[in-house]
């Protein structure tokens, strides 16, 4: 189910569409908390994020992670102002209504669109559990540039990935060294950089900023505890020091005692052979 | 997947006024007095709104640089561990994951794993996960067997591959059924620093021959 919310219209008639997707699940979650986090990208400018009317982070700086902070389900209202506004009444981006499923993590961004103009755009964070030793790598597209590829080891990891688009992918934990370049090129426009994969986590990487103000750089968000332990630790196979009952420890420990004196014996024999081997 | 929140600036020349008008507020500018989100944060009951009044931002939000990291944390991987009143003293090495999804073990009881996807012990926070085999055929049984009685208090000691060593003291010993091993605990990330040991225990399947518990020590850096 795709619905589009409650467009909001800011100051001077500017429009703020945007279209929030409500997960089937929505409507029948049970009440509670959804988690936000709040990302500063647009460069140069200290701004000053409203939550319903109020003012919720003050004087924020880009390349800011603020959160992650719990929010109640439900529609809200998002607007971001200059930092010496006395309420949000002429929002820079926004007024924008947005609406978070109980339960759910997301991460507004405060970023510019492809062609250098302030936006922000909503992500809802994969918090799904990862296998064992893996993590999730996520790159998000957040920068006035056109589309990239993120170049892993030579190749690309993720293609053709534009403003403002998302490309996920779970590999083993460990250290990725990434480029970033324009699609189907090389070049580097940011990196090489290494980024630690954290096991049983998401590892959130956003390219931000401007190609034509030379300002690209990455921010990181990690948000942990999504699995990725070992299901178990199997860690003894022979039973040697099992403390079940009589019928299967004593004989198990008597024989492995018989095993281990027959084993001697066969040393010796073998060791009296060769002796004796080496006499002839 | 994304939302489109959208941008209130759709004239570039909007745009261009309104960023003018933000470089030129410095935080020289910004408007005095207490803005704390504790004080102006609170919520103005939502009444007309038709969800419930949102209870965030009662605290002060969470803030923090961004920005990756300039080098990616250097992992100094534990090579040894001793518990000298048990006799115990054996190396230690990385192991991942086996491919039934359990932790990779090395087969020689007398060799330690050490799960390389967690904590270390000079990492800030979370467990150092070092389990043996209690026994293995072919080789007998292992030192970790040992553990089943350490009393609480015995010193534990590992050594860093940079050669630094960190002790700890035994804090619990808990001999669990393998179906009731809180694992996320035991290789927990963020909790307090500690070492877990790990082996097995308990009574023996023949059928399967693998033990039916797990013997987890948890010990506190001293």
């Amino acid at each position: 189910m795709r619905k589009n919310l409650v467009t909001g219209i800011g100051a001077g008639a500017l429009l703020a569409a945007f279209a929030i997707a409500v997960p089937a699940t929505a409507a029948t979650a049970a009440p509670g908390d959804a988690t936000l986090s709040v990302l500063h990208a647009v460069p140069d400018t200290t701004v000053d994020v409203w939550l319903d009317g109020a003012r919720a982070i003050d004087d924020f700086t880009p390349g800011t992670m603020a959160g992650p902070m719990s929010v109640a389900a439900g529609a809200h209202t998002l607007a971001i102002t200059a930092s010496d506004a006395t309420d949000d009444s002429k929002p820079i981006i926004g007024p924008a209504d947005v609406s978070f499923a109980a339960g759910s993590n997301s991460t507004a961004v405060a970023h510019l669109k492809a062609d250098g103009t302030p936006t922000a755009t909503v992500f809802t964070n994969d918090t799904s559990a990862v296998p064992a030793g893996q993590g999730r790598l996520v790159v998000r597209h957040v920068a006035a540039a056109p589309a990239v590829d993120v170049l892993a080891g030579g190749k690309a990891v993720v293609s053709n990935l534009s403003n403002p688009d998302e490309q996920a992918l779970v590999l083993p934990a460990g250290t990725v060294s990434a480029t970033v370049a324009a699609t189907g090129t090389t070049a580097p426009v940011i990196g090489p950089a290494d980024v630690a994969v954290a096991a049983g986590a998401d590892t959130i990487v956003y390219a931000w900023g401007s190609l034509e103000d030379d300002n690209l750089m990455l921010a990181t968000q990690t948000i942990s505890d999504l699995g990725g332990d070992p299901n178990g630790v199997p860690a003894g196979n022979a039973g040697l020091v099992a403390t079940n009952g009589t019928e299967t420890s004593p004989l198990v420990i008597g024989g492995s005692a018989v095993v281990l004196a027959g084993l001697a014996l066969l040393v010796l024999r073998r060791r009296v052979s060769a002796v004796r081997a080496a006499r002839r | 997947m994304h939302h489109r929140v959208g941008a209130a600036v759709a004239v570039p020349l909007a745009a261009a006024v309104a960023l003018a008008c933000l470089t030129g507020c410095s935080s020289a500018d910004r408007v005095p007095g207490g803005r704390s989100l504790s004080g102006d944060g609170a919520w103005s009951s939502a009444a007309a709104a038709p969800t419930p009044a949102p209870s965030a931002f009662s605290t002060a939000v969470p803030l923090r640089d961004a920005a990756l990291p300039a080098e990616v944390p250097v992992v100094v991987a534990p090579v040894r561990v001793a518990v000298p009143a048990l006799g115990i003293d054996q190396a230690v090495q990385p192991e991942g994951v086996d491919p039934t999804g359990a932790m990779a073990l090395p087969a020689d009881p007398a060799v330690a794993g050490w799960w390389r996807f967690g904590s270390t012990p000079s990492s800030a926070a979370g467990s150092t996960v070092l389990a043996a085999h209690v026994d293995a055929v072919g080789f007998g049984i292992g030192p970790f067997a040992h553990l089943v009685d350490v009393p609480v208090g015995t010193q534990v000691t590992v050594t860093s591959e940079d050669g630094t060593t960190t002790r700890y003291a035994v804090a619990t010993v808990d001999l669990l059924a393998k179906t009731g091993v809180p694992w996320a605990s035991v290789f927990d990330h963020d909790g307090p620093r500690r070492l877990v040991l790990v082996t097995c225990g308990g009574t023996f399947d023949t059928t399967t021959h693998h033990y039916r518990s797990n013997l987890v020590v948890t010990a506190t850096p001293l």
